[in-house]
Parts: structure tokens; sequence; C-alpha cells
């Protein structure tokens, strides 16, 4: 009853359970005792009641006078069970044990702790963290984090996981919002983390009053089965943030520049203002005045429709945003291709796995996941590939390190170490860029080895030949004077590979974003077909998507190639079919992609943006570039809950809704489908993003109308055949993976493929790879690889997680993290400023020397605003996937004096 | 006069019999060399069961039978656990054995290993005994050369190997299930059986935890034969055991006696023990470690065997009998026996974690101040619901004693007079 | 993984390479290893000992802390050069362990867990250390004093350095 969790595996410490079987001098734990045929069992007796009234009593007397969690949200189990059996404390009070106060979300009342074992077991063994144990012994047994540290300063990655489990006062989340009332009292909102791909079902618990979240807990879903990491359980404070947007702005300081002071120049040796952040209003403000809606409205209407009358829609371009739900990225693309008349539209899915979808595409025939994460705890060998899982995708992570520790052999490849590969079977760091080498030479052993699937390859292939002819060159030992790993590992990897009776491989940006980033991707899938790892459970390809939508957005258009459902814009029965739709003429060119209409505005030729949700001036490579670019546009409509950098370029900046503020489709790594519901009320003025999209094209004069977005979501599926049958109704609390033609009946299609691909002729087509490499290699004056990246507590350009309590105290400020032996090379310290730069700018910010770095190679997540990555990068693209090289540019560090 | 009958202590006294040559000449691992050789492994438990013996850790379970619940047939490894965490207040029995005649402990233990089909079997010895370790060490290397221990023994099909594994202090970890936890590396926790460790042991496989008196008698009974075993001692007490006599005695020390209806608890402890050094009175005598109920002197005049001190209301138990005289405050003997337990609680389930502690403080309240009222009642009635509701014996052998003391001497533990 | 060379001493990762050969799990050698491991880090662990620990078993930081808290023979404070474990459990209680306690007290200056001031050792009350029909009864370091007086306890501290 204390110990006993339905997630956890049953222990039977607390023995609140216990029960009295006949003919036993001892009492069993129900939990965990097993019937046996003919046991007699009294459940309840007056020995039973009378046993667990003392333990009750026992546990009660070690308390606090007052229980912190019955003071707050009213439901300690322990007073709960005080309250069954009636227990009045009579026994004298125990021995007073410490707070720990150290973590930014989580209260350890060492007090209250009855250790009853559940924290630990939801760290351990749910979320794999392995952070919290115990120590002491007997009385003095206590909870503890790695070498008994406090809590905030141990390992912790402040998932809430323990709390979540923990019956009592023991870990308490503290009070981040509202205050904590009784649970009862709260109202519960099932929803969808708004953070990253895997889509964890959530349900907040909403002061309607304070019309605030309270807490956030993980819900049961088929996916994330409840668990969260801590931007999902801490890190929605930010849509109570001051800085929300309430009313719209209209520009009134030309002529137009970057306004604060990062966002004018990063690269700012010596003058620093003031640490990390967030921009700053006080500076930003002054270049805007408060309108009404109407007003931006018409303001909007008649300047785009200036540019589109004077240099044609080909002027017109919109960034839609894979944060917004389906409804929203299927009405932006809807607006920007009918009222704007242009197929100019895109958005941050160019960023992340266009390469992956190129290779996808042309490969298989679909761009997404062939099985779930899930579905790893059926693979006996596990391929994590340019992935920082941990941090990235926490609740996926936790699901990949579950199989591992049950026994899978899970190979990482990657040139950094992350938290996943500390779980690896095998980790192959292999050097930045020499990915096609290191895995056409995995192809060649499993060639070699005749561990080639020739049913599966003769069945359902085509061109495995080509491959076949191209990897022949890459031996091993070819192969490791590329990448790095020796022949001999390679050979391991590949014969486990190749041998596996179920092999799945997931990867991220790693694999992506590189100008070879589709080469890369090919190279995995040739892997996964030459040995038939398809269309089976625990087989198949995830590329794991970044954003709470990516998947969604894509799905529904938001991609200047294709209309909703991957239907290319420039065929012309498609393009018929979306014109009867939708009742007008369409553009059949297939427009620019992100980079491009960057360069674009820079020459001249797109004038008016309208940018729902996204930040380009953070997250697109090469900043100074995109500086420019932003300056240099005609009109720019950015529509954000927050002013963000790329708004500070704004004419006119609409104010939008969170994610917790209204009600829409989010489509998850998996091909999961789930409504996000409506937690709050939205701020002041602000609109609803798909509403706001619809107000623009009536003043456009192209009215679409809408009663909600369930109706939209029913024009969306009407033009799409993969979710076809699904509406907000049947998605149900637990949200439906498609292709999903029954959902009264089914939870989804787990894997794909199992009987060939959708391509012209049923079969995946095998597309060779060289070796190729980077764009910019170090050389004298650049002799450093830069990597960017994330952190586990940030999200993309920062705008909401630097403005959570929880996320922004974790991790505060910029970073650079530099290999111990280069650091000491360079005479260079833990937390020392250095000035980082590329040929194209300079950043300065902190060192964290890691040997999670390769040596000559450096990692700097992108997120932060006062050390922008992005001035560093180069925005040299994959010329298929068009996505650029976040991943390799070469740069040099010199130490600044403090 | 009660005397010694020296079967596993027959050699003890020559300090050359920790050395492989003088074991073997005088008569070492020819029972095993002869199972080996002519036994199946079906007839060694058979000649074990034939003979009565029940295990000496404490429990006292029939040790064949314990054999017999390893699963035949089944393809997962099988493991010999020999339980040397000799930790019971008042035991120093298995250290005598390891300190003086380890082989005979080894041939014990390589005796059940052939008889239950285990390959590897792990010596697990508290970590303070470094001498004990350091002779089984040298044993088990000297037993290795000579091909007794390892591979195709003896030229045979039969491979086992044995490993010392030192503890690290810790009483618990002499709980069956306990040790096999810290064995793996870990606190050591108790496990909740069933599954027995006979089933799903070390690493889940099945495994036999016997206690070195144990193995000793293995190797004495598979020597001289279980009839001979079933012969000495007495129904239901068969054998030679070996006793612990301390605390306020003449001659404290450890003894090779048969149990017997015919002389008394009282015989021995006035026969063998001496009576009590000063010449003062017995107050009270724990017969068999502290973790059982206490007899009072007029309670001692029962039969010297398992059932009879059973039916006196104790427990001979590991062999461990400390007697008292009446120069101590039993409150200040209760107390320290709920300081050992409390202090040794693993702390793994609520009513011996909470309980334990709850019960030490109460009756060093009661030694410093003296019971309130209502304290004593209190504290009968928090021991009975720790009774039977833990994962391992550990609570009560603090309810018991505790008890015991509270009804049997109960002019200590006047409840003082509140005005 | 690169770079990940072991802190301790040759000798010890050889004797702990042995260790790990007679168990079918690297993790059950733990308890063994770390008596050697404690005895190579001046008698106690440090966090910098179990991180080290942790990682040359590919053990969570927190499951030796766990272990080091549990078993009594190894300690989380530094210790004296020797370590003086006298036993307190009934049967030494009953011959006078209450009375050396003391002595070592007052003379000594060191209560129960504490070193003395010069660092010369930690001395350390024990629960039953299995020797009680020689009681009372005191181990320093691993060599076992029996039948312990006041006097005979004085001459083995004495010659202690």
């Amino acid at each position: 009853m204390l110990c006993h969790d339905s997630k956890l595996e049953p222990v039977g410490v607390c023995r609140m359970c216990a029960v009295e079987v006949e003919g036993a001098r001892v009492m069993a734990a129900s939990c965990i005792r097993e019937a046996e045929a003919g046991m007699v069992v009294k459940t309840a007796s007056e020995k039973v009641d009378r046993c667990r009234a003392m333990l009750t009593e026992l546990l009660l007397s070690e308390q606090r006078e007052e229980s912190l969690k019955e003071s707050t949200t009213g439901d300690d189990e322990l007073y709960a069970l005080q309250r069954r059996y009636d227990v009045t404390v009579k026994l004298p009070q125990g021995n007073s044990r410490p707070m720990d106060d150290s973590s930014p979300a989580i209260a350890v009342d060492h007090q209250a702790c009855i250790l009853c074992d559940r924290c630990i077991r939801a760290c351990d063994d749910l979320q794999n963290n392995d952070v919290i144990g115990r120590t002491g012994k007997g009385y003095t047994a206590r909870i503890s984090f790695d070498l008994d540290n406090p809590m905030g300063i141990s390992t912790c990655v402040t998932c809430g996981e323990c709390v979540a489990a923990c019956p009592t006062g023991a870990l308490l989340n503290k009070e981040l919002s509202a205050p904590m009332r009784p649970r009862s009292e709260l109202k519960a909102v099932d929803s969808v983390c708004p953070y990253c791909g895997v889509g964890c079902g959530l349900t907040y618990h909403v002061d309607t009053e304070e019309n605030r979240v309270v807490f956030a807990e993980g819900r049961d879903n088929p996916g994330s089965q409840g668990r969260l990491c801590v931007k999902g359980r801490y890190g929605w404070d930010y849509v109570q943030h001051p800085h929300r947007l309430t009313k719209p702005l209209i520009r009134v300081q030309y002529p137009k520049a970057a306004l604060s002071a990062e966002t004018v120049n990063s690269d700012r040796d010596g003058k620093r203002r003031k640490p990390g952040g967030i921009v700053d209003y006080e500076e930003v403000m002054p270049a805007f005045r408060e309108a009404s809606w109407d007003e931006a409205l018409d303001l909007i209407a008649s300047k785009l429709g200036g540019i589109k009358a004077e240099h044609g829609p080909g002027a017109l371009a919109g960034f839609g945003s894979a944060k917004c739900s389906n409804e929203e990225a299927y009405l932006f693309q809807k607006l920007i291709r009918v009222v704007f008349g242009t197929n100019n539209v895109d958005h941050c899915t160019r960023l992340c796995h266009a390469s992956s979808v190129a290779a996808l595409l042309e490969m298989i025939g679909s761009g997404a996941v062939t099985t779930t994460y899930g579905d790893v705890c059926n693979a006996d060998v596990v391929l994590v590939t340019g992935s920082n899982t941990t941090s990235n995708h926490p609740v996926a992570a936790t699901f990949f390190k579950e199989a591992a520790r049950a026994g899978a052999k899970m190979i990482v490849v990657d040139p950094r170490g992350s938290g996943i590969s500390e779980h690896a079977w095998r980790f192959c760091q292999i050097r930045s860029g020499s990915d096609v080498a290191f895995y056409n030479a995995v192809m060649n052993v499993i060639i070699a080895e005749g561990l080639v699937d020739e049913e599966y390859v003769a069945q359902y292939t085509t061109d495995f030949e080509t491959v076949k002819e191209t990897v022949a060159r890459y031996t091993p030992e070819f192969a490791s004077a590329i990448c790095g790993v020796s022949a001999e590992s390679i050979r391991e990897v590949a014969i486990t590979y190749g041998k596996a009776k179920a092999a799945v491989t997931y990867w991220g940006m790693g694999m992506s974003q590189h100008v070879h980033g589709t080469d890369n991707c090919r190279c995995i899938i040739s892997l996964a077909l030459m040995t038939g790892n398809m269309g089976k459970h625990g087989a198949g390809l995830h590329p794991l998507r970044g954003q709470n939508n990516v998947q969604g957005a894509s799905d529904a258009g938001l991609i200047p190639m294709v209309y909703p459902d991957y239907q290319p814009v420039g065929q012309d029965d498609v393009r018929a079919k979306f014109e009867n739709a939708w009742g007008v003429a369409l553009d059949p060119n297939p427009g620019l992609t992100v980079v491009e209409i960057m360069k674009a505005a820079l020459a001249g030729t797109v004038r008016g943006m309208y940018m729902l949700g996204e930040n380009p001036f953070l997250s697109d490579p090469n900043t100074n570039k995109v500086r420019d670019a932003l300056t240099a546009l005609d009109f720019l409509v950015v529509q954000d809950i927050f002013l963000t950098e790329t708004a500070e370029f704004a004419d006119v900046v609409l104010p939008a809704t969170s994610a917790l503020e209204k009600n829409g489709t989010f489509t998850n790594t998996d091909r999961r489908v789930q409504v996000g519901r409506q937690a709050l009320q939205p701020p002041g003025e602000a609109r609803t993003d798909w509403r706001i999209i619809c107000d623009i094209a009536a003043r456009m004069g192209h009215p679409m109308e809408y009663g909600s977005s369930a109706d939209v979501f029913d024009e969306m599926v009407s033009l799409m055949h993969a979710y076809r049958g699904l509406s907000h109704e049947n998605l149900g609390a637990t949200g439906k993976l498609y292709p999903c033609p029954n959902p009264d009946e089914s939870d989804g299609t787990i894997v794909m493929f199992g009987d060939g691909f959708p391509t012209e002729n049923g079969r995946a087509r095998f597309v060779a790879a060289e070796h190729t490499g980077a764009d910019e290699l170090p050389d004298a004056e650049y002799p450093f690889v830069l990597v960017t990246g994330r952190v586990l507590e940030h999200w993309h350009t920062g705008v909401m997680t630097r403005r959570s309590h929880t996320l922004h105290a974790r991790e505060p400020e910029a970073f650079v993290e530099i290999h111990p032996d280069d650091c000491t090379d360079n005479g260079i310290a833990a937390g020392d400023f250095v000035r980082v730069s590329s040929r194209r700018g300079a950043i300065r910010l902190k060192v964290r020397p890691s040997a999670a770095c390769q040596p000559g190679s450096v990692f700097i997540p992108f997120h932060f605003r006062e050390a922008g990555a992005n001035i560093l990068t180069t925005d040299k693209l994959d010329p298929d996937g068009k996505i650029p090289e976040f991943k390799f540019c070469a740069v040099k560090f010199e130490r600044l004096d403090p | 006069m009660i005397q010694e009958t020296r079967a596993m202590l027959e050699f003890a006294d020559d300090p050359k019999q920790i050395e492989l040559a003088t074991y073997r000449k005088n008569g070492g691992y020819d029972a095993f060399e002869k199972a080996l050789k002519e036994m199946s492994p079906d007839d060694v438990t058979q000649e074990v069961l034939k003979s009565g013996l029940r295990g000496r850790g404490g429990a006292g379970f029939p040790t064949g039978r314990k054999w017999q619940f390893v699963p035949k047939g089944n393809d997962k490894p099988k493991y010999i656990a020999v339980n040397a965490d000799e930790s019971e207040p008042g035991t120093c029995k298995d250290r005598v054995i390891m300190e003086q005649d380890p082989h005979q402990m080894l041939e014990g233990t390589l005796l059940a290993a052939y008889a239950v089909g285990a390959t590897t079997a792990y010596i697990y010895i508290r970590g303070e005994f470094q001498k004990s370790i350091r002779i089984v060490e040298d044993a088990i290397d000297e037993a290795r050369a000579a091909n007794l221990i390892g591979k195709n023994i003896l030229g045979t099909d039969f491979s086992c190997d044995i490993w010392v594994h030192p503890g690290a202090g810790a009483y618990i970890c002499g709980e069956e299930t306990a040790l096999l936890t810290s064995l793996e590396g870990n606190r050591g926790y108790p496990r909740i059986k069933p599954p027995f460790p006979a089933v799903e042991g070390l690493w889940r496989c099945p495994t036999v935890v016997n206690n070195v008196e144990t193995m000793a008698c293995v190797t004495q009974i598979l020597r001289r034969g279980g009839d001979w075993f079933a012969g000495l001692g007495c129904e239901g007490s068969t054998g030679t055991r070996l006793f612990c006599l301390s605390g306020h005695l003449k001659r404290p020390g450890v003894y090779e006696l048969e149990c017997s209806t015919d002389f008394t608890l009282r015989d021995v402890i006035e026969q063998i023990g001496g009576g009590t050094l000063s010449g003062a009175p017995i107050q009270g005598v724990m017969p068999g470690g502290s973790s059982f109920p206490v007899l009072r002197a007029d309670e001692l005049d029962c039969g010297f065997d398992i059932e009879s001190v059973a039916k006196a209301g104790s427990s001979l138990g590991s062999g461990a009998i400390m007697v008292f005289d009446d120069t101590v405050n039993v409150r200040d003997v209760v107390l320290n026996i709920s300081e050992f337990y409390s202090h040794e609680s693993c702390g793994q389930c609520t009513p011996c974690r909470e309980g334990s502690d709850w019960v030490r403080r109460m009756l060093k309240k009661f030694q410093t101040d003296g019971p309130d009222e209502g304290d004593i009642a209190t504290l009968m009635d928090v021991t009975d619901k720790m009774d039977g509701t833990t994962i391992c014996a550990l609570a009560v052998a603090i309810v018991w004693p505790v008890q015991s003391f509270l009804k049997k001497y109960p002019e200590a533990f006047a409840e003082k007079v509140t005005a | 993984m690169s770079g990940n060379e072991s802190k301790f001493s040759s000798e010890l990762v050889a004797k702990v390479n042995e260790l790990w050969k007679r168990y079918p799990h690297k993790k059950a050698a733990l308890i063994p290893a770390m008596h050697l491991i404690q005895a190579e880090r001046d008698g106690w662990f440090s966090d910098e000992t179990v991180a080290d620990t942790a990682a040359l078993f590919g053990l969570p930081d927190m499951h030796v802390r766990g272990v080091v808290g549990f078993y009594d023979m190894f300690h989380s404070e530094p210790v004296g050069r020797h370590v003086v474990r006298l036993c307190k459990t009934l049967s030494c209680k009953l011959r006078g362990a209450d009375g050396l306690i003391q002595h070592v007290n007052e003379r000594y200056g060191v209560k129960n867990g504490e070193t003395t001031q010069d660092g010369c050792f930690t001395f350390k009350h024990f629960e039953c250390l299995g020797h009680c029909a020689n009681a009372p009864m005191m181990l320093v370091d691993d060599e076992k004093h029996l039948d312990l007086t006041a006097d005979k306890l004085d001459s083995v501290l004495g010659g202690l350095s």
C-alpha cells in the first residue's frame, strides 16, 4: 500500500499489505506473495487491522507535526492510512532528520521518508538514472543521491519521477507558480508535453481561480507510459511569465535594426551586460507601440497584399512552427499557398530531419518512422547514432536504457559521448563527419561475412548491387583511417548487427545536420534493408523527431515542395485535388526552403514574411547573414508568445497562445496523433494561432471559417490518406498511431512495411553513398571542429525554457565543452571565458572541460542568445535535404582575461 | 559427569590439522573420494537424510531435505554458499572449525556440491575473521593443488571450485537470503521467501546455503556413516553439536556435546561450564544465542535437546549458551540485546527498521528512568505487531528476548508510580 | 571507453581482475575488492574513492556509497593508523566490556568512533565479534586480543605506533 506502485516491481518492504495465510506463522505481503492453489488468505481481520494500525503509528511517530504534503496537495498516503485505521499517535516522536532544499524543483524531507523504495525504483528502474540509492543501515538508513550528496548537486536530472512515486511528503514538488491547493480542488487537464517529439502524455493540475498550473504529472499512454523529463514536469511555468505578449505591437522605430545588444552583435569582448537571459523588454519595447487587433491586422493585410501586388506572390514567404498544432500547421500552409499564392512555406524540419526525410522518401517511400521508440524492448541489437538521446529525447532514452539493461546490445555511434553512450554495449566514437565511411565499412563486413538477408533483399528491394559495389572499397581498415574507430571494432559491431534477430536504428541530428546528411541516412537505411531489419517488431528505422509536432507539421504540409501527406506540389493530379478542395489555383513550382528564404531575403527577392512561432535569428545558421536578411525585409510579421530575437526585426508582432491555452493535435516521433487540451485561459488579448491565421486570411480577402480546431482537423484529414479515420473525438485520451483506419478498435500501427513499401513498385530502393566529408575542414587558422547541439534543460532558442524557473536554474548560461587535453594544451581551466570564432563571427562564453568531446573538437549548445552558436555555423546545405551543416565547421578559441 | 564427544573436534587441538597432509593422514577426504568414485549424488543425500542432521545455523532445518529442494534437470548452474558469517551473540564455534580444521568444512562442502550438482561454492566468512579467511584460503589453495578442488576432481567428471568471500561487518548477512544478496555485491537485504534459495538463490540459480558446522557434520556423516550419526544424541537432535558457553561462567568455551534427555541444561551449565565464576546465583540463561527467549534460573531443568528446550519456552538455536548471574541488572542485559538487534536491523522493511529502534529507545528509557504507566503494555503491543510481519526473522530476534525479559523479570520493570 | 584508466595501483587492479574470475558477474566481487581498496586508500572511502570504485566496477556511485554505508567495516570518515574494535555485545559486556570502554575513554581520550589526537588509532565499539568464550575481546586491525583486561589492553594499545 505504501511501497506498491503498479508501474514498479513489487518489493514488499512496507509490510502494510500483510495478510494472514492460514497455517503460516508469519503474515505475507500480498503485493508480492503469489497465491497458490488451496491457500486460505484473510485480507481483513482484527489481527491484520491491528498490525496495519501499529505500522502506521510507528511511521507517523517519525513524521513532522504537519505533513508538508498533507498541508499542500492533501494526498499523503500515510495520512490516508491514518484516517482509514483511525490511528492516534501515542508513541513518542522520533529523531528529527534533515530537509534538503538544494534542488530548484524538488524538496527532500528526510523526516517524512518512510523508506518505501518507490523513488529508488522510479529513478533506477523507470528512468534508469541510478541516482537515488540508500545509505546507512537499520533506523539510520536513508535515501541518498550519488555519493550521498544533496540532491541539487548530485547528477539528478530533475525528471521528478521520484516525486511522482513518493507516497508521503519526502519528495515534494516545490511551489513554482500558484499555491499548492489540495488535489481535489484542482482541475486535472489531460494533455501532451509541448517540448520534444517523444510527446509524453501528461496531466496539468490547474488552479482555475488563479488561472495557473500548479503541477504536472505523467499520464499513462502507450508510448511514454507516464514518464516525464524535467522539461515536461517542471518546464511549463514559462506560460505564466510576465513577459507574455498580451497585445499586438506595431513598430515605431525606423529604420529597422536589431534592438538588444546581444542581437546587434554577440561578439562583445569584455562588454558583458547581463549574464545569460532573455530579451530585455526595457531595451526593446520602446521601438514598438501597442495596437488594436484591427489596426494590426489591417496593416498586415495591406503591407503583405501590397508586396504581392508589386513583386508577385514569390516575394512573400512564411515560416510555420513545429511547436504549433497539426491544425495550425495545416492552416498556415493553406494561408501561404492559397492566400499568399506561393509555396514559400517551410519550418524547422528543414533544420532537423530534412535529410532523413529526403533519404527515407527516396528509398522506402515514407518519411515517418517505421516503428516506435517503445519497440526497442523487442530488439536484441539497438543502434543509436548521432543522438544525444538522454538530453534530447529523455523519455525515449529511458526505454533504450531499459532495453540495454535487459540485455539488448546497444551500439552507440557518435563523435561525442553522451548519457546514452554510458549505457552502450559498444560505443564507437567516430570522427565528426565520417559516418558514411563507418557505415559503408559496416555494410562491407556484413556482405563479406554472408550476413545479408538475401531473401528479404530479393523480395522487397531493388538496386542492392549499387550499394554492394560502392561499399566493396570500404574495408574496415580503409574506413578506420577515416573514422578513427578500429577495424576490429567495426567488424565486431557489423557482425553483431548482422546476426541480430531484430535490430532497430534510432538516429538524431548527428546524422542529419551535415552537408552529407542525406548520404548518412542512406547508409543506415541500406544497412537495415540488407539485413531485413524492417517490418517486424524490434527492427526498423526511427529518426527521433525533435519538436513536439515536427512530424505533424511535416505531415500537414508545412514543406515547400509538398502538400499535406507529402503530395508533391509539382504533380498535376495532386495539385488539381488541392485546387479543388481549396477553391483556388495553386502555384505548381516548389517553394524555397528555410535557408533559401533567408538568402532570398538578403537578395531582395523575398520581401515580406509571416513567421509563426519561429525564431530564425538564433536557430538558423550563420547569424550575421540572418541579421542582414531580417533587416532587409520590407515587412515582417512575427507571431509568438514572447518578444523573440527575431521579433526585434518585426514590423508587427502578434500575441499568440501557448500550447497550454488551446486545443489541437500533435503528432509525435512515433506517429502518435494526440490531442493537447486547453488548461489555461490566454493572457490579455492573446489569440489562438489558428484563429489569427484565419483573421489574416479574411483581411486578405479569403475568409477561412472554422468553428473549432476539430473542424480544421476534419478538413485536413479529408486530404490526408495517412490520417484517414481520425478525429479529435476518436483520438481519445491517449491518441492513435497513424495509420489507424479503425480507430474505434485499434491503437494504430506500430510496425510499418511488413509487406512492401509505399513506392511505385512496392519495393525499397538501395541508394549508395560515398564518403565526401564536411564542407569546412579544420586548418591551421581554425584548427577545431565545432559541433552544435542541445542540453537537457533547454529548448531550441530558449524562448520558453529560459523563462522557466527550474530549467533556467539548472542550466543558466552559455558554455563550450572542450576536451580536457585541449584545455591543458591551451592553458584553460573550467570556468574560464574564451572567445570562440569561425570565419563568420565570434562569441564569448564559459569553458566546461569535458571528456565527452573528442580532442580537436568542441561542443556548443545553440540555446543561448548571449553566445549564439549559430554566429559560428556555416550555411552550406545538403544538396538533397537542404539542411545546413550545424554539426561541423572550423573554429578556434582563445582564453579571455577575466 | 557429562563428557564431550569429540568427532568434529577430534583433531582440532593438533596445530598441523590445518595442513592438508595431516588432514589426509587423519582420514580426511577419504569420504569425499569414496563418494566421488563409489556413490551417486543421491546416495550422498540419502546418507545425510539417514543421519537426521539438522542445520547448525540456528533454525535447525533438516539438511538432507534442504538439498532435495534443489530442482533436478534444470540447466541453470547450481551453487553452494557456506554460511560462515558467524555473528549471533554468544556464538563462536564455526570459527573454531575454520581456524583449527578447515578441510573438514571444505570436504563437507565438496560433498554437498557433489550431492546437488553444484559447480561453485562460496564460503561467506564474516570480514572480521581475518585469521579464518587466511587459513581457509590456504586450505583451499592446498586442496586445489592436490586436485581436490577445481576441474575434474581426482580424475572424475566432477568439477567444483570453492572461493572464500569475505563479508564486511553486518549481522544480517548471516540470514541466508541476505547472505546471497550481499554475496552478489549489494547491501545485505534479506529476500522475500518463497522462492527459497534452493530454488532461486545466487543470480536466481538454485543455491544451497549451509552453515560451517553443518558442513563439518556432513564430512563426519560420510566418513563414519549416517547410522553412526543418528545413533548419537537423541531423537530430533542427532549427532554431536558444538556448544558455545559464555558469560558469567567459570569455564566458558566451545564444547562438542551430544544432546540428551538424560541430563538437563542446568547440568551442562554446571558440569561443563563450571557454574558461575563468582559463585553468585544464576539469574538467567539465553540457551541458543540472544535471539530467543531468556530462561530464568528456575527454568533450567529441562532436557538438553532441541525439543525439551523448546518445550521450556526457548530454543537451542545456534548452540550459544549465555549465562548471567544476579550481579547484573536485567534491564542492562535486555537493553544490550536490543542495542545489538536495532544496530543490525538492515532497515529494509518497516516493522523492523522503525520498531527495533523504537524498542531500543524505550528500553533505554526503562534503564535510566524506569517505565511510565502504560509503557510496558505499549511495548508489548508494538513488539507483538513486529512479530510475523517482517521479511526476515531479525525482528523476532528482538521481540522474543525483550518480551521474555518483561514477562519473566516483572520486578525489574516495575512501573514508576505517578504522583 | 577511451581514456578511462583505473585510478588504482596496478597491483590492486590485478587482484580485482583475479576476483572477477570467481563470479559469473563482476559486481559480486565488489565487497572483497572494497576491502583491498579501503586498505590502499588510507583505510576509508572518500567521495573520490567511492567514485573510483564505482567506475572500476561500472556501477552507479550511489550503489557503492550505499554499500559503504551498510557495512560496519567500511569507513566513510578518515580513520587513524590503526582501527581498534572493542566488542560490546552481551558475552563481552557480562565480562567487563563496559569497564574497558570507560578505560579507553579516560586513558586515551577517545569515545566511540573517535581517533586519538596523534592519529594513532580510531576506537570503535563493535557488535559481537564472535569470540564470546574469550570475552572480553578486541580486534586491533586484523589481530585479535582475547580475555582482555585493562592491563592487557594498555600493553597492546601502548605498543601501537
